[in-house]
């Protein structure tokens, strides 16, 4: 709890995928899921991963990071390959930096909510189908 | 009449204090027993911590990140689903 309670920042992404009708691909999120199961929500967030090619201090390193991140959770999550949202068309919108209240079951013996923090990454992308 | 505060002040996450501030925790504990195995396989992917200026600074699991914590985070806002 007190990772919480002193609001580790870390880095993610939202990723808005129209197509060529403009119409936003939304997605239910599975029953599995620990955090929201069920919930309709954007096509796609998640966090790009220490690992190489994801990561970068610099601004354009980082947004070429997530791009990579936001393909490779496309595929993950929904099945989208990599060869219908290539990078170039991934379009970085901002950066925006907040911080969501919860008082999660996790920490239900204590009595003040918590904070979880991130720095989130928009970004959006037309694919490649109809 | 007197009366004392104290105020508390987050101290700032910097490359220096992060370790200090978020000593490391055991990732293998039975909060997550009962939860889908593919949940929990994710939960262990390593996340980048940044300090106020958006430069990573470290490394640290989903789970560590306090990612669970959120679980009950409002559920009527979509925009703050997370993965």
């Amino acid at each position: 709890m007190t990772n919480i309670d002193k609001g580790l920042l870390h880095r993610a992404f939202s990723v808005f995928l129209f197509n060529s009708k403009n119409e936003l691909l939304i997605q239910q999120r599975a029953t599995e899921k620990i955090t929201f199961p069920d919930m309709w929500t954007n096509t796609c967030c998640s966090h790009p991963l220490g690992i190489p090619g994801e990561g970068g201090a610099e601004l354009a390193e980082a947004v070429q990071g997530v791009k990579r991140a936001a393909q490779r959770k496309l595929d993950h999550e929904l099945g989208i390959k990599a060869v219908q949202v290539p990078i170039e068309d991934f379009k970085f919108l901002t950066r925006i930096h907040y911080k969501a209240p919860s008082d999660g079951k996790w920490g239900e013996h204590e009595s003040k909510s918590q904070t979880c923090e991130r720095k989130r990454n928009i970004l959006t992308s037309r694919d490649q189908l109809s | 009449m007197s009366a004392t505060s104290t105020i508390t002040q987050a101290e700032p996450i910097t490359a220096q204090s992060i370790l200090r501030l978020f000593p490391d925790i055991d990732t293998s504990s039975a909060e997550l027993d009962g939860h889908d195995e593919e949940q929990i396989r994710l939960m262990d992917e390593v996340c980048i911590v940044l300090d106020e200026n958006d430069k990573p600074i470290g490394n640290f699991s989903k789970k560590i990140c306090g990612y669970l914590h959120t679980s009950l985070m409002q559920k009527a806002d979509l925009s703050q689903a997370i993965s």
